[in-house]
């Protein structure tokens, strides 16, 4: 099968790479780059366990061709761990132990960075909202939106207190 | 869960696009923002030969006002119609629609144009077209036609849209500013399909309701509009929630065809069709 030749920004850093159009972006990255964070979940575009960050927006990684990156700007939780973005997040989820089998905490992290990036107020039941789209079949969801909601308070977010539905 | 093989193209222009499908035919398909072409070919359900990819074609990004008319291109997401001021103003039911819609990360990808032509009967994209009488602009082998959206969806996953034509954008009719209207889906959990969901749209001039629009959508092969139904609301309308607006609603669903799905029955929706539309007359009250 014919392979297309794409270049892209990995994290920081410009790679280039060939790929097979049948490929979707989370068996490019995870076999091409060796990345583990994008997990492959349901494969279509259900779960969120995929979710990666190209040219600063977050997207489900398995509804996206590898080589629909020619040109982006890709990030994944490797790369937010390396420039620290997320590091109070990360510690939150720890303190708070809102993951057990972590599969699905790449995603959540991705996901809870991008609404307290959108949102100058949070409240729990937004978060909820914005997280909807990604599953957690261990933690009941409740730690995780205790985590992301002590990061907001931190932040200096305005916290929206209001009866959860 | 992998897609078999196929080839990918990657048309720069409007132009360049069709003359890649004229050639491929059949053996092609175009790819939207992929949110429900993907899934399916990762499910092996679509096995097309060769994808056309419409993501660099900037001409179908962009959403402008033009003689009372908002242009939508086929390939502007969710989430630019979303956070869009010309939308605000001009189809604020754009907005409210797109709040149920999906989840941010398919919001970032998924198109407008890619929901009009799946036309999902539970997606809300083509209820609000039927609602806002929007008419649909499509590159065929004859040139440019305009099909109105009511004639536009024709069932179940089908579409007017010859196999070798291109959906270019979407033409909307500017909202009055004294309309109102609402959106309410009834779903499960948030940015989920609707189990039954309606689009309206109406006036109140002087106690009175006017041009009122109702679209019910997830109950059957396409979204609807009662027209009958509208018409019978108004005349009867006096500002409060009666039993003979209760009659005319129960006694008009009960004649539409509502099809049941896996998980809510066919009565279980029709139930829930005068729910709605008892809740949107509130909004008007």
């Amino acid at each position: 099968m014919p392979t297309i030749p794409i270049r892209f920004k990995l994290n920081g850093q410009q790679v280039e790479a060939v790929v097979e159009p049948r490929l979707h972006v989370i068996d490019f990255l995870r076999e091409e780059y060796e990345l583990s964070s994008p997990r492959v979940g349901c494969e279509h575009g259900v779960c969120g366990a995929c979710t990666i960050r190209v040219d600063g927006q977050i997207v489900r990684g398995c509804l996206m061709l590898g080589v629909q990156l020619d040109g982006a700007e890709v990030q994944t939780l490797e790369g937010l761990n390396a420039s620290s973005e997320i590091a109070d997040l990360q510690k939150a989820f720890h303190e708070r132990n809102s993951m057990q089998c972590g599969y699905c905490t790449a995603g959540m992290l991705l996901t809870s960075q991008d609404y307290l990036q959108k949102n100058e107020s949070c409240s729990r039941t937004g978060l909820r909202e914005h997280l909807s789209g990604n599953y957690c079949r261990c933690t009941g969801y409740e730690a995780i939106i205790d985590a992301v909601m002590n990061v907001a308070s931190q932040r200096g977010k305005k916290i929206i207190q209001q009866e959860e539905v | 869960m992998k897609a078999a093989e196929f080839a990918y193209e990657v048309p720069k222009s409007i132009q360049d696009a069709f003359v890649l499908k004229q050639s491929y035919g059949e053996h092609a398909q175009f790819l939207a923002g992929g949110q429900s072409l993907i899934p399916a070919m990762n499910m092996r359900l679509n096995m097309t030969e060769c994808l056309i990819d419409l993501g660099r074609i900037p001409a179908l990004k962009e959403i402008q006002l033009q003689d009372r008319q908002l242009q939508i291109g086929a390939m502007v997401t969710h989430e630019q119609i979303a956070n869009s001021a010309l939308v605000k103003e001009y189809a604020p039911l754009l907005i409210q629609a797109s709040r149920y819609l999906a989840h941010t990360a398919i919001r970032n990808r998924g198109t407008f144009g890619g929901s009009i032509a799946l036309a999902d009967p539970a997606a809300e994209w083509p209820a609000a077209c039927l609602l806002l009488e929007a008419q649909i602009n499509i590159l065929t082998q004859s040139g440019f036609q305009r099909v109105v959206a009511k004639d536009f969806f024709q069932g179940l996953y089908t579409t007017s849209l010859g196999s070798n034509d291109l959906l270019e954008s979407i033409l909307i009719p500017v909202q009055a500013k004294e309309e109102k209207s609402v959106v309410i889906e009834l779903a499960r959990r948030q940015g989920d399909y609707a189990l039954a969901g309606i689009m309206a749209r109406g006036s109140i001039v002087s106690g009175k309701l006017h041009n009122l629009g109702l679209v019910f959508f997830g109950i059957s092969d396409r979204p609807i509009r009662l027209v009958n139904l509208e018409a019978q609301i108004m005349s009867v309308f006096s500002g409060e929630f009666n039993e003979a607006l209760q009659k005319i609603i129960q006694s008009s669903l009960d004649q539409i065809d509502i099809r049941g799905d896996l998980y809510t029955t066919e009565k279980a929706k029709r139930h829930l069709c005068a729910v709605l539309v008892k809740r949107v007359l509130a909004q008007f009250i």
